[in-house]
């Protein structure tokens, strides 16, 4: 996991730099002035630590630059402040954390690990028998063999999955999923529901349920 | 970058996928296709791949040639007939201009059009083709594969391994087959696609006419969809089932009516039949389609509807009780050898045309026509479909119809090919008339 500090070459970050190396992740150094879209675009960083102390309103611009950039929104943000200037320095409201310089022994490594386990753990989203529906990786997972999915198929378990126990008709799934400006009827939402049964074994199917004279919906218990 | 480009990049990656062919259609039906890379997709993807398109028929235009094919991310599928290692996928692609514009030339920018207007109605145009073909030894001549007819189950039949293998081939690329048998023909078949919406329905025959070849091509054999390639025995039809939703219920049913058609289920009929000797040139564009298209093997000639005789040019299926969503109008005119997105567009051109002016339905035809004299036949108002191309493409040429369904760049130079295919055909000296003339004459 790469790990950007932003600031103004202030002493902290230089220090955090080091303290950042040291726990085994690499670091980037990034000018609060610097145009960093570009460059987290092409190399994705998991953690931007945003140092409060050096310049506590470029912080917070480029705090809330980085959550609504495409870029940016996924990079979990940690605030870093001197214990002097505790208090004192306004802390963006849009950081996921707080950190205090001096850092305590292994806290900075404790805090970057936590943040990467709390992201593989979280790419498996749910799990129905011997399915699994990894969301973040696009994946979905028959007894441990990935199974081809379309993207719509996918984006209709995604939506049926995320909104468990919920009755929609047709018109709600197909305005759901493919949109408004979608030439088929709703007939597509059937066939997609029939290859999402087809493919994905037997607990599925009878957790995808038909309500008929209505529509269909995804039965969380069986 | 839009989520379902990532999903098919994503695919890419995991297939292991090295080429992707992007495909498009030109106006007479032919599949076109080209390779781009995998580390070209994402560009096409944001931007499309620009092509010449001077030299596709029906798409040349004297000033401009560059065009830009879009590819149709919801179309991504593995080839399963390719290497699964390194292996190829296609994406059926859109063509525009390069100012980003959808061109008029691009039949399935013409079905868009057509589709839309139904959808400004409130209808969803649902399609079920059935496409008859043919297995030979090879393309050089007609030698069959098997004696068997309708329905015939023959042991060690190699056809019906090619059936079944072709069918595991549409299935993987997200074709449903509804389902497949021996035709009446020898060596002839059939795989009925399950009934979608019109626009996926033409993705999915110009998949399968491919499937077909592919998987016969792969086993030695040869596969065609020509209309009739053997004379004395049933050509290979494209019966095409058709129904209109709202939402979720079937805007062509009535329970109470006496054919379980509503209001506008009978327009649409009516449409169909109004104006099916137009739309022929379209639905049965080739010299020899009209081969096809004679007394005696099954195929239509008069322009009737029935709901038991099959051999009328419009079926409408008996109603079946709870069964509401299955009433539907087949049209049994057509040819696999059609455009099917310039088919299916003319089709539901006559059946709105059909709807919005109110057409009355003709009577139900009861008789066997085909037992009737030509009196009897003008008597009942009976019509016949044009005899050959030239005088279908006479009709289709006058028909204010088509030219709005097809518009004006499609339109015109179908007329002219389709003019030009006939003054070839004219000027030939066939084998009958060698046959015929040469020793007596």
């Amino acid at each position: 996991m790469e790990i950007a500090i932003f600031s103004n070459d202030s002493p902290l970050a230089r220090a955090v730099a080091d303290e950042t190396v040291a726990t085994g992740h690499a670091a980037r150094a990034v000018d609060f002035g610097d145009d960093w879209t570009a460059d987290f675009a092409e190399r994705p960083v998991g953690v931007a630590i945003v140092d409060v102390t050096a310049d506590s309103s470029a912080a917070r611009r480029v705090s809330s630059a980085l959550r609504e950039s495409a870029a940016g929104r996924k990079v979990r943000q940690i605030a870093v402040v001197e214990a002097d200037s505790l208090g004192k320095e306004p802390i963006p409201p849009t950081v996921d954390d707080l950190a205090v310089y001096p850092f305590r022994p292994g806290e900075l490594a404790s805090k970057l690990r936590l943040i990467e386990d709390g992201w593989r753990a979280s790419s498996v989203a749910l799990v129905f028998g011997d399915v699994v529906i990894d969301t973040a990786a696009y994946e979905v997972r028959l007894n441990g063999v990935p199974v081809a999915l379309t993207f719509k198929e996918q984006e209709l378990l995604h939506f049926l999955t995320s909104n468990p126990d919920r009755v929609f008709s047709r018109s709600q799934l197909l305005t759901q999923v493919w949109g408004y400006d979608y030439f088929g009827g709703t007939r597509t939402v059937d066939v997609h529901i029939r290859r999402l049964r087809f493919k994905l074994g037997s607990e599925m199917e009878s957790r995808i349920q038909t309500v008929r004279n209505v529509g269909y919906k995804f039965a969380s218990n069986i | 970058m839009v989520k379902d480009a990532e999903y098919v990049l994503k695919q890419v990656r995991d297939n292991d996928i090295k080429f992707i062919h992007l495909w498009f259609t030109d106006v007479l039906g032919f599949l076109k296709s080209f390779a781009i890379t995998a580390d070209e997709l994402e560009n096409a993807l944001a931007e499309g791949m620009g092509f010449d398109g001077s030299s596709i028929e029906g798409f040349s235009r004297i000033q401009e040639s560059d065009m830009v094919a879009f590819p149709d991310t919801g179309t991504f599928s593995v080839l399963p007939w390719r290497p699964e290692q390194q292996g190829v996928a296609r994406m059926f692609a859109d063509v525009r201009n390069p100012d980003g514009s959808p061109f008029e030339g691009d039949p399935r920018n013409v079905l868009k059009r057509n589709l839309e207007r139904a959808a400004k109605m409130g209808y969803t145009f649902y399609v079920g083709p059935e496409l008859e073909y043919f297995y030979f030894k090879d393309s050089d001549g007609t030698e069959v594969l098997d004696h068997g007819g309708y329905f015939d189950l023959t042991p060690l039949d190699l056809a019906r391994d090619l059936r079944r293998q072709t069918i595991l081939s549409l299935q993987a690329m997200g074709v449903d087959v509804e389902y497949s048998h021996h035709e009446v023909a020898p060596s002839q078949h059939e795989i009925d696609l399950r009934y979608t919406d019109a626009l996926t329905m033409s993705d999915s025959v110009m998949t399968y006419r491919l499937a077909v070849k592919e998987i016969a091509q792969q086993n030695g054999v040869y596969a065609t969809f020509m209309p009739k390639p053997i004379f004395g025995v049933n050509g290979s039809g494209m019966h095409t089932h058709q129904s209109i939703f709202r939402g979720d219920d079937n805007a062509m049913f009535d329970a109470n009516d006496e054919y379980h058609l509503s209001a506008e289920g009978r327009s649409y009929v009516a449409g169909i039949l109004k104006h099916a000797p137009e739309l022929t040139a379209v639905l049965n564009q080739w010299v020899n389609s009209y081969k096809r298209l004679v007394p005696g093997y099954e195929a239509p000639v008069y322009v009737c509807w029935a709901r038991r005789n099959r051999s009328a040019l419009v079926r409408v299926p008996m109603y079946k009780p709870g069964k509401e969503k299955a009433t539907r109008v087949e049209l049994r005119s057509p040819d696999p050898a059609c455009n099917p997105y310039l088919a299916f567009s003319v089709m539901l051109a006559a059946g709105l045309e059909g709807i919005e002016k109110g057409y009355e339905l003709p009577a139900e035809s009861m008789n066997n026509i085909y037992e009737m004299t030509a009196e009897e036949r003008a008597d009942c108002g009976i019509e016949t479909l044009p005899e050959d191309l030239y005088e279908a493409i006479k009709l289709t040429e006058q028909s204010e119809l088509v030219r709005k369904a097809l518009g004006d760049h499609v339109f015109k130079w179908f007329v002219r090919n389709k003019y030009d295919e006939w003054n070839e055909y004219k000027a030939q000296v066939s084998p009958y008339e060698l046959d015929r003339y040469l020793s007596i004459l």
